[in-house]
């Protein structure tokens, strides 16, 4: 991709619309989760490695889940995805707010959905930054939406 | 479409940030929401707001209501011993005889108060493990005398606990309402009630929901469209069960060390680097040019390479102030960060951590404690860089049977 693609892909304020969505499928493998572990980085304790509730099939089980579970910080970390893939590389993530309603299991088939629930005026009209609300969701192929949250995102507008 | 007296399209139970510790939706912005999806069609009259465990008596969204030609009403969702309890149409005479915020209220005092003060209590999510009605039906055969309505239909519950909902409403002749249990703003209105006629205020509401015969019927969003036929629901013969039935409800408070609470404490550091944004990105199959290429990104706002935001969640911290639950097993149940400036290779960071509140309710998995943490990262320059609030929640776990 080039640096004029890439900026191609800019999202601006004056083309959000409440209601639009978008979309992106993740598909977290046993692979994948071991190597968001791997990739933690810091002077704490290592995260991932007590239970085995990430890992070991029968230490999920004994823990009352059907099968290892994705980290809470990885379903969190793809929410954060799709926003950025959404705001494109002008736009600012202001606050992102996640709730966990349901374990997130290893392959499950992912829908990750951004809805834009306000881009009004309101704000801008105010003096203030032009933002605009999302609800994110992580969707299964059971139809359950194990995270759900928001996000705030600032905006580049047309005419700046 | 405006409001009409033929019919009145309501979500009798949804959840805001104005009283709900777990919602991410403004009233507002349900307003805003239900008045774009009427563009495309779809009936969303109003709605009900029935935040957990609390009421606050002078909160007045008429005007806001009006503005956007809806209607906002208010009940509160309780806690009982046997799951949630919706009451709407409550007086302060209500409130004298029960602490809302109590997480097992005796549940035949709630409905009994309820209809005696004029209002009515609807059993929430029925079918839902522990915190619907009918997992104490068929564990201790809890009697429904005072039960008139129950929930049968609920945008949180999946369509399993649906079906264990509308049996037990078939089998014991109670009657039916439909609501989405949003928390956000796009879940408003997934299910909702039916109403034949005009209803635009809690007296109305509530006269509706005490005649028995009223005629109300569950429905779900894509149901509301003009010509758009009410589906036959299915019961639980028809579907594959499923649950995540886990702990018990009740017992003793837990104790834990209270001053633990609001004490940060230097959590740990570490060094944003070209290899730890790389692992990050490959994990997450993240092939965003800002983080991953050095000629695209140095064209960019940020004229060089950062780290997706979201490599905070690889940072390894001490944990704060220990207040001690000792009680099940400890998962993640939310977060909310806020991003303050972007991170960069070689920046490096220091995490202050603290333990922010400790509360309890209850939920699917039965009884639940939550612990709130919160940490803020620091750059070298002594520049706030983000702060990330974690939500664990403590709860009983019991192993699958069978095998995998």
């Amino acid at each position: 991709m080039t640096t004029a693609d890439y900026l191609a892909t800019q999202r601006y304020f004056e083309d959000t619309e409440t209601g639009d969505e978008f979309e992106v499928f993740q598909h977290p493998t046993t692979e994948h989760v071991q190597a968001f572990l791997n990739s933690n980085t810091g002077e704490g304790p290592r995260r991932g490695t007590g239970d085995g509730r990430f890992s070991n099939n029968s230490d999920a089980r004994r823990m009352g889940l059907e099968r290892p579970i994705v980290p809470g910080t990885m379903s969190t970390a793809m929410i954060t995805r799709i926003v950025t893939d959404w705001m494109g590389p002008l736009g600012r993530i202001v606050s992102l707010d996640v709730s966990f309603r349901r374990p997130v299991l290893h392959n499950d088939q992912l829908r990750c959905l951004a809805t834009v629930i306000d881009a009004s005026d309101d704000a801008l009209e105010a003096g203030g930054p032009a933002v605009v609300k999302l609800d994110v969701v992580l969707e299964n192929e059971r139809g359950e939406r194990p995270v759900q949250g928001t996000a705030e995102v600032e905006l580049p507008r047309r005419a700046e | 479409m405006p409001l009409d007296d033929q019919h009145t399209y309501l979500d009798l139970h949804v959840h805001s940030t104005d009283g709900s510790d777990d919602a991410g939706g403004t009233v507002e912005g349900y307003l805003k929401w239900a008045a774009a999806k009427r563009k495309h069609g779809f009936r969303i009259d109003g709605f009900v707001l029935t935040e957990h465990r609390n009421y606050v008596p002078d909160r007045d969204y008429a005007e806001l209501a009006a503005r956007y030609d809806s209607v906002v009403l208010r009940g509160v969702e309780v806690e009982t011993d046997v799951g949630h309890v919706l009451v709407f149409g409550v007086t302060p005479e209500f409130f004298k005889e029960f602490d809302v915020a109590n997480v097992s209220l005796p549940y035949r005092e709630v409905f009994r108060a309820a209809w005696e003060v004029g209002g009515i209590a609807v059993g929430a999510h029925a079918g839902r493990p522990h915190i619907g009605l009918v997992d104490h039906v068929e564990a201790r055969n809890v009697s429904l005398e005072d039960v008139r309505v129950i929930e049968g239909l609920n945008g949180g519950s999946s369509d399993f606990e649906n079906a264990r909902g509308h049996d037990l409403a078939l089998s014991a002749q109670l009657r039916e309402i439909g609501a989405s249990d949003s928390h956000f703003v796009t879940g408003l209105g997934r299910c909702m009630t039916r109403f034949d006629g005009a209803v635009r205020t809690m007296d109305d509401l509530v006269a509706r929901l005490r005649d028995p015969h009223a005629v109300f019927t569950p429905v779900r969003l894509e149901e509301t469209v003009e010509g758009a036929r009410i589906a036959d629901r299915p019961t639980v013969a028809q579907l594959v069960p499923f649950s995540s039935r886990q702990g018990d409800l009740g017992g003793d408070e837990i104790e834990y060390d209270r001053s633990a609470v609001g004490r940060e404490v230097h959590a740990g550091k570490f060094e944003v680097t070209r290899e730890s944004i790389a692992a990050y990105c490959e994990a997450l199959e993240e092939t965003n040019p800002l983080y991953t290429d050095d000629a695209v990104a140095a064209e960019g706002p940020y004229r060089g390479v950062v780290a997706p935001p979201g490599i905070l969640q690889t940072a390894r911290m001490s944990p704060p102030p220990d207040p001690g639950i000792d009680f099940g097993t400890s998962f993640m149940a939310g977060s909310r960060q806020e991003y303050f400036l972007p991170l960069r290779p070689g920046d490096v960071i220091d995490g202050y951590a603290s333990v922010k509140e400790v509360y309890e309710k209850t939920g699917r998995s039965g009884r639940m404690i939550f612990v709130v943490r919160r940490t803020r990262y620091v750059n070298q320059h002594g520049e706030n860089v983000a702060a990330l609030e974690t939500s664990m929640v403590h709860r009983q776990t019991r192993a699958v049977e069978g095998d995998s």
